[in-house]
């Protein structure tokens, strides 16, 4: 490959010290907690901020009931949300009321 | 149409920008994204300067546009985006006691520490471009789920580590390997959400290019980017560039989890891009597409009159390099060559620049189109999938003069 020598992994001169090894701690900011009060709220809060923070949800474009409904189908069946299936459809209204569209 | 407002402590007053047209970015502001939805906080992490702040847990942080136009054409490690998939992130790690281990089908298992690989293996270094699969994922129309990114979940910086084909050699592989896993210390909230793992073929794992970094940018990783090894993977999309790794598996069978077999594939048909409601068979994504923005004039910005106005950008692809960089001051009319900047590699951002005459009273659609070493170019042709991944159409920026 005729440009291997040149873009590719240049060897580093031994001059340089390498990096020691070293424990670095760090603290994360508090976390955005934007579900507001409204019928489903509390089967939302409990719900949809386990795995993480809400802000996941109110970033995405605003969604119809049947599409908020297949996202949180989603979350139980491809990423195991522990929902009932029952719980699904008042989760939808909820999030519809947050962040939805017709 | 990408118009990016800035607003100070929620105020929907004007922007706040200055005279180079950055964008005033401080903790505690906010930035509109140029699609709905698109408010954002501007957040300080630790070890970053305050960014765009997309999701708080797991941490995901985009980078201001006017970042890439600040200085060369590498991107400062406490400005470089972040993006991470499940929430177990460890926020402390003992550099000392850190092991990756190499395993599955190989002839000696093998326990690395940091130390090891430094001692044990020779450093080389690279320049590449780390950009998330879904970058400018805000962008699709109709819109798609995911994380709801502008143009900034890219970064470029100088890598520095050993071969992961070194380590693989040391390890020994044995007949029959197919894929080599890499795993790193992220973990899900709840045993139910499948494990980050990805794989890559065994002849690209073990290509020179690919490598294990324990630095960048001459200095540790920062922990959000993946401290303290990181898979490095240039050309590819970032969701192979696995952070944290702690765990090398040699397959003898091609990789069925989820993250490799059902999440982050693209259309085959179409070269990835299709129309919504098509069904396609898929293929895991790969590498990036050739692309170029204008880093120092934002939409809808007002330029002074004047001849020798300047024009600049970077430009990228998926590894064969940049040839050439057009501009088009008249929306894609008519084009002329920008000046290449220095070549720091055929993975890196390329820098260019060039200048436009400014008339008063005019207004200017600006544009950028890339070639690349393999004959690819950027179009006008919006590339739609329902993942929201390999945007690269030619980005617009109007200007007018004042
Ligand atoms: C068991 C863990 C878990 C729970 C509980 C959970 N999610 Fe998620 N969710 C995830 C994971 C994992 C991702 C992101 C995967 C990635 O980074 O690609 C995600 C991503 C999302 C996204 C981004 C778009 C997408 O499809 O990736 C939305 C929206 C979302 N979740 C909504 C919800 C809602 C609504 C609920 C409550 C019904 C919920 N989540 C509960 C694990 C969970």
């Amino acid at each position: 490959m005729r440009t291997l020598a040149f873009a590719l992994a240049a060897a580093v001169l031994a001059a340089g010290t390498p990096l020691a090894a070293r424990t670095v701690s760090v603290t994360m900011p508090p976390e955005r907690q934007l579900f507001k009060d409204a019928p489903g709220a509390d089967l939302a809060r409990g719900k949809c901020q386990t795995c993480h923070s809400s802000d996941y949800i109110f970033t995405q474009p605003p969604m119809t009931k049947a599409q908020w409904l297949a996202e949180a189908s989603k979350m139980k069946n491809v990423y195991g949300a522990p929902l009932e299936e029952s719980q699904l459809e008042p989760i939808a209204a909820y999030l519809v009321t947050q962040n939805g569209k017709e | 149409m990408r118009r990016t407002r800035f607003l100070a402590g929620g105020l929907a007053a004007g922007g706040l920008l200055s005279l180079t047209g950055s964008p005033v970015r401080a903790a505690g502001q906010t930035i509109t994204l140029p699609f709905a939805n698109g408010m954002r906080p501007i957040v300080a992490y630790p070890q970053k300067r305050p960014l765009i702040l997309l999701t708080s847990r797991p941490p995901q942080l985009e980078t201001p546009l006017a970042v890439f136009d600040e200085g060369d054409a590498f991107t400062p490690n406490d400005a470089f985006f972040v993006r991470w998939h499940l929430a177990g992130i460890p926020t402390s790690i003992d550099g000392d006691a850190f092991r990756i281990n190499v395993h599955g089908a190989v002839e000696r298992e093998l326990s690395l520490s940091l130390g090891d690989l430094r001692r044990d293996f020779e450093p080389v270094e690279i320049a590449a471009v780390c950009q998330c699969s879904g970058n400018s994922r805000g962008y699709f129309s109709p819109r798609v789920p995911g994380g709801q990114w502008s143009n900034g979940a890219m970064g470029n910086a100088q890598w520095r580590g050993v071969r992961l084909g070194d380590v693989l050699k040391r390890a020994g592989i044995k007949a029959g390997a197919v894929q080599v896993r890499f795993n790193g210390l992220e973990t899900p909230t709840l045993s139910t959400t499948p494990d980050f793992l990805k794989s890559l073929d065994v002849e690209l794992a073990a290509s020179p290019d690919v490598i294990v970094a324990y630095a960048m940018n001459g200095a540790d990783l920062p922990l959000l980017n993946g401290f303290p090894v990181r898979l490095i993977v240039p050309g590819y999309f970032a969701t192979y560039w696995v952070k944290m790794l702690d765990d090398v598996e040699v397959l003898t069978e091609p990789d069925q989890n989820f993250w490799m077999k059902t999440a982050y594939r693209i259309p085959t048909a179409g070269n990835g891009c299709i129309s919504p409601g098509e069904k396609t068979e898929t293929v895991p994504i790969g590498r990036m597409r050739v692309r170029s923005f204008i880093t120092n004039l934002t939409d809808g910005q007002h330029v002074a009159a004047g001849s020798g106005q300047r024009l600049r950008g970077i430009a990228f692809d998926g590894g064969s390099g940049i040839e050439r960089v057009d501009v088009s001051t008249d929306g894609g009319a008519t084009w002329r060559a920008a000046k290449l900047n220095r070549d720091y590699g055929k993975y890196s951002f390329r820098r260019w620049e060039t200048t436009f005459d400014a008339a008063a009273g005019q207004t200017y659609r600006l544009a950028s189109r890339a070639t690349a070493g393999d004959g690819s170019v950027q179009t006008t042709a919006v590339c739609w999938n329902p993942s929201g991944y390999l945007r690269n159409a030619i980005e617009l920026v109007t200007v007018s003069v004042s």
